[in-house]
């Protein structure tokens, strides 16, 4: 025991080392690099390894098992690779293989005529479907009240590992001074500015629009640009109008937008349960609504057209696991590193008078 | 208006932060007194920007800083108080090191809350970020005089106990943070781990303060490698705040950048 104790110790921060390196590797190569380099065979092995030191160590060390924080901690570690597992490509292997229900991303296309629980994925109809039927009721938009909306330009750069990852990059600007255009040979300049008009709701009115300048290689061209209210992501570019169109554009190249900063935008919906009312909830960007045990989101919804809306559905097994790994962790780390040092010098501060000598 | 107040407030915080390292050196009760006054003043440019922007100001580094500069008095009084650490008159520095960008580098121009960070996780996940940093910054001062000082002497021993301290004060609010980041980003982005670069920069430092406990508990005569595993995790912190622009796309923590 004594010596697999000595190797435990040895080993985990050499692991933890191991991690931390490839931790920092992945933040240079991108999230999608990293994703694909944490979930590779060698990757899932050293997690199983790992997975294996945290019990190990809790057979090894009784101190591990008496101490609360400590084996809160250990535990809380414990179940987050179990939950991060069960939620990932092997996991899912592994719970078809059992029979269990599959983890999945998949898509529900609700409208505002009937309710559906059919799920999607991609362009095919998936044999999953929902516990409850969803039905649109509304999607509302409210748009930040800002006098002056940001120019946003759009491009791509080359990852660390080579691949294209999107960039975007905030312009300041200011009227009748020429700025330079991040990316590109191109500068502009604001020549006017209409802003935008509010309704009480934060609702966009009208505008915003700008007339503009743009100058490459000593060649000049007017554009107007606007901003379309009914445009659904703020991530979304937006054209750039020119006056005259033919003389050059942005096609292949960064795409310049005014950007429209959305405060927050609500979906609507009323969950048909099985021999219940229709219930009506609300989606929000964080606040996304369960259904057994699936998610449905309001990140990353496509709105078809005015009365079809697609979201997105998730369904994870391993995430009340490591929602469980986390609440340990987070609170073993208070109850072993505040709460239990200050209960020691609480009892030293009481028994200090007894076992000091009066001088 | 209230541009220029705010700007003066960062200003005389940072004048403040500057004279209370030196007069602390000299005259402790004066010291206190200045860094007092750093702390009203970063205080109230906090409170004014959240007046002015009409939500907490931590949508940018520019903010998120601000609240470094701010955090850092009541962790010395803390520290000091509770914890008996010392090392008071480098406090007011660190506060100073962090208004500094605020004052002179970054762009102080206000954004809007994006829909994702319209969460109340948002508040509680950078704050504590924030608040851990602080408390890093102080071990890490105190594990390099650790490592300045000859190890026969008690000043060895006496730093390297309070840099213990302040890691076990900083690494819970790391560990919030990093909790608290997981179970937002599951409600707001579908995936509490996105594999995002400042994500990965903020495991790695964990895991690098986890490899000090551990290492504290395997090894405890060997404190030197101790102090050089608590800078290497401050490193780190830098690297995290910094990730946007390290890793050359910010991912979902592009509102930091």
């Amino acid at each position: 025991m004594r010596v697999m104790r000595q190797t435990l110790m040895a080993v985990t921060p050499v692991a933890l080392a191991l991690l931390a390196v490839a931790a920092v590797g992945g933040a240079f190569a991108g999230p999608a690099d990293s994703r694909t380099m944490f979930n590779s065979i060698p990757a899932v092995t050293f997690w199983v390894l790992l997975a294996a030191t945290f019990v190990a160590g809790f057979v090894a060390f009784s101190a591990l098992r008496r101490n609360v924080g400590l084996a809160a901690i250990h535990a809380g570690c414990l179940l987050i690779l179990v939950g991060g597992f069960l939620g990932g490509k092997y996991g899912a292997t592994l719970r078809k293989a059992l029979g269990l229900s599959d983890p999945h991303r998949k898509l529900i296309l609700i409208n505002r005529n009937a309710p559906t629980n059919r799920l999607y994925e991609m362009d095919e109809t998936s044999p999953e479907v929902l516990p409850a039927g969803l039905q649109l009721r509304s999607l509302r938009f409210e748009t930040q009240p800002l006098a002056r909306w940001p120019l946003i330009v759009y491009f791509s750069r080359a990852s660390c590992m080579g691949r294209p990852m999107p960039v975007d990059s905030l312009v300041p600007w200011s009227l009748n001074e020429w700025i330079d255009v991040p990316e590109t040979d191109v500068r502009l300049r604001v020549l006017s500015h209409q802003p935008a008009r509010y309704r009480a709701s934060n609702e966009v009115l009208a505008g915003p629009v700008l007339e503009v300048e743009l100058e490459r290689a000593g060649k000049v061209v007017h554009g107007l640009l606007s901003a379309d209210p009914t445009l659904a992501s703020s991530d979304m570019p937006l054209e750039l109008l020119f006056a005259s169109p033919d003389e050059w554009t942005f096609a292949d190249e960064p795409r310049l937008a005014l950007q429209q900063p959305i405060k927050s935008f609500l979906i609507d919906v009323t969950v048909h349960e099985a021999g219940r009312e229709g219930r009506p909830e609300t989606l929000a960007i964080s606040r996304p609504l369960r259904c057994g045990s699936n998610y449905v989101y309001a990140h990353q919804f496509n709105d078809i057209d005015a009365d079809r809306i697609a979201l997105a559905v998730v369904a994870d097994p391993g995430w009340p696991v490591a929602q469980a790994g986390l609440f340990l962790l987070g609170g073993g780390m208070i109850v072993a590193l505040w709460i239990t040092p200050a209960i020691r010098r609480m009892r030293r501060q009481t028994t200090a008078p007894e076992v000091r000598p009066k001088l | 208006m209230n541009a220029t107040i705010h700007s003066g407030l960062v200003y005389g915080a940072l004048a403040a932060y500057v004279a209370a390292f030196v007069l602390l050196l000299v005259r402790a009760r004066i010291g206190w007194a200045a860094y007092g006054v750093g702390f009203l003043l970063a205080a109230s440019a906090w409170g004014l920007r959240w007046i002015d922007i009409g939500h907490a100001p931590l949508t940018n580094m520019y903010e998120a800083l601000l609240v470094v500069a701010v955090v850092a008095f009541p962790l010395s009084v803390l520290s000091r108080r509770v914890l008996k650490v010392g090392a008071v008159a480098t406090d007011p520095l660190i506060a100073a090191l962090f208004a500094f960008p605020v004052a002179f580098i970054l762009d102080p121009t206000p954004k809007p809350l994006s829909p994702a960070q319209q969460s109340p996780l948002f508040v509680p996940h950078v704050l504590a970020y924030m608040i851990g940093y602080v408390a890093m910054a102080k071990a890490t001062i105190s594990a390099a005089g650790c490592l300045l000082t000859r190890r026969s002497d008690d000043q060895f021993l006496r730093r390297d106990r309070e840099s213990h301290r302040m890691v076990c004060v900083g690494l819970p609010f790391l560990t919030a943070g990093l909790v608290l980041g997981a179970w937002w980003g599951k409600l707001a982005w579908t995936d509490y781990w996105n594999w995002d670069p400042k994500e990965l920069w903020a495991l790695a430092t964990w895991l690098v303060y986890v490899i000090y406990l551990h290492t504290r508990a395997w090894l405890p005569r060997r404190r030197s490698l101790a102090a050089g595993l608590v800078i290497l995790g401050m490193a780190g912190n830098v690297a995290t705040l910094l990730a946007g622009v390290l890793a050359r796309f910010a991912g979902l923590h592009g509102y930091a950048s």
